[in-house]
């Protein structure tokens, strides 16, 4: 970093924190922040316990204390009170995730680097997101749609952000991390929701009812829709891109003393205007069903989804359909009080079928693909305070065969409030039908050909991480990690001498190292400050031998760092302001300036049941660019203002 | 230099603002319905708990009643504000904060912090331990040990009960307990949801 640079930040950092600060003291010396004495409470009976409001400026985010494994946990809380709309805008909220946005429906999320470069068609696959258990990354690249990972933010009950490998439990594409999204069970989210938004960008509508059948089951159905419109080029006129959803699903539970049995879906049709061409569609469903038993001293838990997912370009382009079944199952065994086993296994199978076009076509356009895994994990509590986990993973994938995935993690107690460990792991990003069956045309000719022949990306992690409580208003997460990575992705020509066709190779390696940090301070009952750093530096060559046609910036175009800062305050007259500056470093190869931008939103509570908020987003600029043109539109600034109603 | 000196009368302005942020708490407040903390609303819960549960092994009233706390110094001190000079069943009380299981001794309620439930793999029912009530605070804390677990719904602190778990450590929970749970696990069969969310309907007939 120059010093101009630093300088700048600096003064950014302090100016907003200072802004913060004034704005705490006006409304806490001019509004009369309220404190009420806990000694009310003692008195109150427990139905009145149960009515009482609580502020929401609390550490419950700090699940998880001893994973050894670099989690940051989004809570139900963190996405309700910043007013974010949308999975990408509310995993703005995990400092070990960068999340980028490049038009009005889509998004690169990545973890730890590797967020692709679009020019040499390497795109972010390094990444596993998974809803309530249902794996939700695309099988044909391994990338995501952001446009397919809608849910209904009101029923979220925490966001899991792993930064990492973890690919023992999780498997497929869990290289360098995994977002686990998990729904509330449905007798949590009884009675009525309403909410409604409207704003420059962005207006919304969504609706829930939940009810019981019986004793044992309760449900709950759900619909919302939105209009996110459009960006805009880099000659600021409209990139024509707004989109518009639809989504209904449902969540029905069962429970018995011993038994769960969930079922839930959900369905959407979505339409996207496309610059100078007509409407793109997107259509899909799902059904997922569960079944868990709890035992005396082992857990059994059985699911089963179906997955339908259609995109159709506008008329002449590409359009997929993919059909997605999956059956996993997984035991856990506590073996006395030292081991606790878990083993299981799945299968899953992509059916897909691909309208090709002239120039971009799979080969073959449709097949089916399985996606076979078998693991183990042991947990052993070698004493009270040190835990060993040793697990491995085989999966077989269809075009690379059996993998190993082996996975030893430590997690050291040093005292209640600190834990540290350590872990080393492997993981793989499978090859793809992008990888090994594409073939791309330049009118007749025939310029890249598919190569069957296509390795896994692998990566060997190792990390080291500390977690701890330095006092009852101060926790801090660091966790500093080495990837190695062998057989990245690159594009070759045929040969030394001949150009074409190019194929698809693995002719790159190379190490990153780096760190994710991320602390929460508790300055006092109504005021909590969270910031998160992430950095990382990418060192990629080229295997002896390989023709280099492209750097080694096509396997990546990253910022080196990262940081949020959030700032979450209640104040009287149950009013509350949330805000997070963002800062993200400059992008190497192609160049984009360092940025900073703010979201920050006004919460008012008049009522019990009842909610309004104002939530503006990329406040500091009225139009920005997180990606350079042409992969990247201008963003801009956006302002919701937003209804949410409970009976 | 600019920078330093626009620094200077920034870092200014903050402090004098904080300042009188600090003083404000003097000015006397009128606050009826301002939402409390959770951390506060837990540790009522917790010392409202022991009136309705019954220990197996209820001693003389000379010793105090225990409250173990780990992993949630946020609610220990809550409880450290909250406790003295309260009885709890007649006996006066204590908060215990403890950072292990081998720890706990002797105390009638246990409050295992969010994140730390599995700890309780090492406490077993029956594992010559005098019976303690568990209470969890995550998702699924019922089935890592919990007789009780917190829930927080919109913006209330609720819980969830498994008599199961406590039938094993001899505790007998009272129905009036029962009925403000969101959720029994285990036990009756007729009791396992809470009462205030069901409607009125017929009794099933098994």
């Amino acid at each position: 970093m120059s010093i101009d640079l630093i300088r700048t930040s600096t003064r950014l950092a302090v100016q907003t924190l200072c802004a913060l600060i004034v704005l705490a003291g006006l409304l806490r010396a001019g509004i009369v922040f309220a404190d009420p004495a806990s000694d009310e409470l003692t008195k109150m009976s427990l139905s009145d316990l149960a009515k009482v409001e609580v502020t929401s400026v609390s550490k419950t985010s700090e699940a998880l204390q001893r994973a050894p494994a670099s989690i940051y946990v989004i809570s139900h809380d963190d996405i309700v009170r910043s007013g974010v709309t949308s999975i990408p805008q509310a995993l703005r909220l995990a400092p070990n995730l960068l999340v980028t946005q490049t038009s009005s429906s889509a998004y690169v999320i990545s973890a730890r680097g590797f967020g692709g470069n679009p020019n040499a068609q390497n795109f972010s696959n390094k990444l596993l997101i998974l809803i309530d258990g249902r794996s939700v990354y695309t099988p044909l690249y391994s990338g995501i749609y952001a446009n397919t990972l809608d849910v209904m933010l009101e029923d979220v009950d925490r966001i899991e952000v792993i930064s990492g490998v973890g690919a023992t439990l999780w498997g497929a594409n869990a290289m360098n991390g995994v977002i686990n999204i998990i729904t509330r069970a449905s007798y949590l989210t009884q009675g009525t929701f309403i909410d409604a938004g409207a704003g420059n960008q962005e207006q919304m509508a969504g609706a829930r009812y939940g009810d019981r059948i019986d004793g044992d089951t309760t449900y709950r159905v759900y619909g919302f829709a939105f209009h996110r419109g459009a960006m805009e080029l880099a000659n600021g006129s409209s990139a024509e891109d707004g989109w518009s959803k639809g989504q209904s699903g449902f969540r029905a539970d069962w429970f018995s003393e011993r038994d769960t049995v969930t079922v839930q879906g959900d369905f959407y049709r979505g339409t996207e205007n496309e610059l100078d061409n007509s409407d793109a569609l997107l259509l899909g469903g799902n059904i997922v069903t569960r079944y868990q038993h709890h035992g005396a001293s082992s857990d059994l838990q059985v699911q089963a989804y179906f997955d339908q997912n259609e995109q159709f370009g506008p008329a002449g382009d590409t359009a997929f359909v993919v059909h997605t079944y999956d059956i996993e199952l997984q035991q856990t065994i506590a073996t006395g009080t030292a081991n606790r086993i878990i083993w299981g296994g799945g299968e899953r199978i992509y059916s897909y079928g691909i309208t090709n076009t002239a120039t971009f076509l799979f080969e073959p356009p449709s097949r089916a693909l399985t996606l076979g895994n078998v693991f183990i994990q042991d947990t052993a509590a070698l004493s009270n305070r040190l835990d060993f986990v040793l697990g491995l993973k085989l999966e077989d994938d269809p075009f690379s065969g059996w993998s190993a995935l082996p996975d030893a993690r430590l997690s050291w107690g040093l005292s209640d409030r600190e834990t540290l460990w350590l872990a080393a792991s492997r993981a793989i990003r499978s090859p793809t039908p992008f990888d090994d069956e594409v073939l791309e045309k330049l009118q007749t000719i025939t310029y890249l050909v598919a190569n069957t022949q296509f390795h896994p990306e692998q990566v060997t992690a190792f990390e080291i991480g500390s977690r701890s409580q330095a006092s009852d208003d101060v926790s801090v997460s660091i966790t500093a990690f080495y990837n190695v990575y062998d057989d990245l992705r690159t594009v070759e020509p045929a040969s030394a001498n001949i150009f074409l066709p190019l194929y698809w190779g693995n002719e790159m390696r190379g190490d990153t190292f780096g760190i994710d940090a991320w602390s929460t301070w508790q300055l006092s009952d109504w005021w909590r400050l969270s910031p998160g750093v992430s950095w990382v530096r990418e060192r990629l060559s080229f295997k002896p031998g390989a023709i280099q046609l492209l750097g080694v910036d096509q396997a990546a175009d990253d910022p080196s760092s990262h940081a949020t800062l959030t700032s979450s305050m209640n104040f009287a007259h149950r009013t509350s302001f949330d805000a997070t500056l963002r800062y993200v470093g400059a992008l190497p190869n192609p160049e984009l300036p360092h940025y900073y931008d703010l979201d920050a939103g006004l919460g008012w509570q008049p009522s019990n049941g009842l909610e309004v908020s104002l939530r503006g987003a990329n406040l500091l600029h009225a139009r920005h660019t997180e990606f350079p043109a042409p992969n990247g539109e201008q963003i801009t600034r956006s302002v919701i203002a937003e209804a949410r109603l409970r009976f | 230099m600019e920078v330093p000196q626009r620094l200077c009368r920034y870092v200014h302005a903050g402090a004098a603002i904080l300042a009188a942020a600090m003083v404000s708490p003097l000015i006397p407040t009128a606050h009826a319905a301002e939402p409390y903390t959770e951390d506060a609303v837990k540790a009522a819960y917790l010392y409202r708990f022991a009136g309705y549960v019954n220990w197996p092994d209820e001693r003389s009233t000379d010793t105090p009643f225990t409250i173990d706390v780990i992993g949630a110094p946020g609610v220990a001190r809550e409880l450290r504000r909250l406790l003295p000079g309260h009885l709890l069943n007649n006996r006066p009380a204590q908060v215990h904060e403890i950072s292990a299981i081998r720890d706990l001794g002797g105390a009638q309620i246990l409050f295992v912090g969010a994140g730390h439930a599995d700890i309780l793999r090492s406490l077993m029912p029956g594992s010559n331990l005098p019976p303690v009530l568990v209470v969890t605070d995550e998702q699924g804390g019922l089935s890592e040990g919990g007789a009780l677990n917190f829930l927080t719904i919109d913006r209330n602190v609720r819980f969830e009960v498994s008599l199961t778990t406590a039938d094993r450590w001899g505790l007998k929970i009272s129905s009036d307990l029962l009925g403000v749970a969101v959720r029994v696990q285990g036990g009756r069969r007729q009791s396992s949801m809470s009462r205030e969310f069901s409607r009125p309907r017929p009794r099933r007939v098994t």
